[in-house]
């Protein structure tokens, strides 16, 4: 296992590299020199020079890409042309929104999707199953936005139950940030509830077709025992990969639900960044982002693994 | 492997060669129809999406008013004059509906396209080159899908500058890596089949073998994908319209008009609800016609890829 997880994480490093290069040269295409918005309206043609040597700016690109590299190397992402902070800074600021709503989000979806993928499964062909197929596949179609306006009217508009827009950290008072955050993070949920649905209904008829179920009723199991006990703990191991997976969607949804609920995270953070060309706070925002999914990715590969025999010293 | 050529059977006329030539094409083909028609479900989501594209094309000429016709009643229910009511500006919802789905439905398409072509491109080079060419670009795909799907488009956005064509080349890139990496699974399983390494002995060149070989057994599972990309575009279509990145008015898009309707949210949910319902039914759509078809097919294809808004 050991040598499984080295191997997984040495096959990484090349792809990290491909993803430096991409956050880094996207952002030089982007283009835009901001020197003279850095130096301000009275600064002197020798100040000028000053600055772009100072942030390599009279550099090429790719000269430029090796000191944003040994920046990284060092922890330090850069300054931010916009708020003239480290952007290690301001990531620390935008990014625990954008992780409590993930968070927030992936409570949701097990708690939502994995009963209705397990009563779909265990009632597979039957009418309850046929109408959940229904809401789950509109629930996976539906776009993500499109539920958040319709939320926000029913349960902030109408109903006043839940505050339309706004954060509260966690620290601060957890009832606030629950009542804040539920409206986005449902949002964010729905996609991913009816996948984790659909793939655990799949998981468990598979399952219940194998030979080894049929041996255990022939030993004289009863139902309930064979279904929760070794029917679902097979059927959900292909579940937690989705789960995984489903991470970087989220992480990608959350972009558009910060937006409709006007939350101070990750993808505000870039929307914002792109439109003001503040290179180093969308090399590190897209930086970061591509990073956080990788290690998710890994870290549900090397779950799988250990949790299934067959491939774990594949 | 059939006898007759491409070229052989324009020489004498496709009637003088019997069809049985392509009889085991033909019947499979037949077959998987046949299996699609008995799938009620996805039957019905290809009839919404006939309809949806025809609406799509006809839509403009039939709308009752221009796309910048305003009127006197602005944000006006549902009534005779206007079937949807009108918007905030005083434009007849029914026909900005009609004008936004033409763009909304073709950039998708064309999105759609667009990443399957350059993805499938890149995936069959990468597979049937194998070595380090595949290794390099293997290691590109999985940096391309590490990124988040929408914030990529963003940052493409950034680069190309906003609006419906920049969106929709931007869109069309982010879908290159799923396609990619599906092809190149493919050809890597049909480079292995003994037709393939049957062509190679017998000197078929390499164009060749990829036309005649590897393109037809990828393609079950690149419809089933590709089915599925439609309808991801046209949620990610509609999302990059909300953020107001996509079309520029005066032209709207269905997620145009769910940004500005959003602005009206305090006071109705119909301007964000109506195209919201347009895009959920024909995205709902295309994913009923994927699982069909994946069924009818009768293998284990298509995978989860692309931004999910």
């Amino acid at each position: 296992m050991l040598e499984v997880v080295i191997r997984r994480v040495l096959s990484l490093i090349p792809v990290l590299f491909v993803v430096t290069l991409i956050a880094f040269f996207l952002q030089v295409a982007i283009g835009g020199n901001p020197t003279y918005a850095l130096a301000g309206l009275t600064a002197t043609p020798a100040e000028i020079r000053h600055l772009e040597r100072q942030e390599h700016l009279n550099l090429p690109a790719i000269e430029r890409y090796w000191y944003w590299l040994d920046g990284l190397f060092h922890g330090n992402l850069g300054i931010s042309y916009a708020s003239e902070r480290p952007v290690t800074t301001e990531l620390a600021h935008y990014f625990p929104v954008t992780l409590s709503l993930t968070i927030a989000a992936l409570i949701l979806i097990i708690v939502i999707g994995v009963p209705l993928g397990i009563i779909q499964g265990m009632n597979a062909g039957r009418a309850v199953d046929k109408g959940l197929l229904g809401v789950v596949s509109v629930a996976i179609s539906a776009p993500g936005f499109w539920v958040g306006t319709v939320l926000v009217f029913l349960f902030a508009v109408k109903f006043k139950v839940f505050p339309a827009l706004g954060f509260v950290p966690f620290s601060q008072s957890p009832v606030e940030w629950a009542r804040h955050i539920f409206l986005p993070a449902l949002t964010l949920a729905f996609a991913g509830f009816g996948i984790i649905a659909r793939f655990l209904r799949t998981g468990i008829v598979g399952v219940r077709n194998e030979d080894f179920v049929r041996a255990l009723y022939a030993r004289g199991l009863s139902r309930r025992r064979v279904s929760y006990k070794h029917v679902l703990k097979n059927a959900s191991l292909s579940t937690i990969t989705i789960l995984g997976l489903n991470i970087g969607f989220l992480l990608s949804g959350a972009v558009i639900v910060e937006q409709i609920f006007s939350l101070p995270g990750m993808g505000t953070y870039a929307l914002q960044s792109i439109q003001n060309r503040d290179s180093p706070a969308v090399q590190g925002v897209i930086l970061t982002l591509a990073v956080v999914i990788m290690l998710v990715n890994l870290v549900t590969d090397l779950t799988y693994r250990y949790l299934n025999p067959k491939v774990r010293l594949t | 492997m059939s006898s007759v050529t491409p070229g052989f059977r324009a020489l004498v006329g496709p009637e003088t060669v019997p069809d049985e030539f392509d009889d085991a094409a033909a019947y499979g083909l037949r077959r998987v129809f046949a299996r699609f028609r008995r799938k009620k479900l996805a039957v019905a989501g290809v009839v919404v999406v006939i309809i949806g594209i025809i609406l799509a094309i006809i839509g403009p000429y039939i709308a009752p008013a221009g796309l910048e016709q305003t009127f006197p009643s602005y944000t006006s229910s549902p009534s005779l004059a206007h079937l949807l009511g009108t918007d905030a500006i005083g434009h007849d919802e029914l026909s900005q509906l009609l004008f936004a789905m033409r763009t909304s439905v073709f950039a998708a398409g064309f999105a759609a396209i667009l990443g399957a072509v350059l993805g499938t491109v890149v995936g069959v080079i990468s597979g049937y080159a194998g070595g380090w060419v595949d290794w390099a670009v293997g290691r590109c795909i999985d940096a391309l899908l590490s990124f988040p799907g929408l914030l990529l488009i963003i940052a493409l956005i950034g680069v190309f500058g906003a609006g419906l064509y920049p969106a929709m080349i931007a869109l069309g890139i982010s879908f290159v890596g799923g396609f990619a990496r599906l092809v190149r699974g493919e050809v890597l399983g049909a480079r292995q089949r003994g037709f393939v390494a049957a062509a190679k002995v017998t000197g078929v060149p390499w164009y060749r073998i990829i036309r005649r070989h590897i393109i037809p057994t990828i393609l079950p599972s690149f419809i089933v994908q590709l089915c599925l990309t439609f309808g991801f575009a046209l949620v990610a279509q509609g999302a990059l319209g909300f953020l107001g990145l996509g079309s520029q008015p005066p032209q709207t898009s269905l997620g145009a008009m769910m940004q500005t309707g959003f602005q009206q949210i305090n006071s109705t949910v119909r301007l964000v609800l109506i195209p919201g319902i347009v895009i959920t039914v024909l995205a709902t759509a295309f994913n009923v016609i994927a699982d069909g078809l994946r069924d009818a097919l009768g293998r284990d294809v298509g995978v989860l890829a692309g931004p999910k808004a």
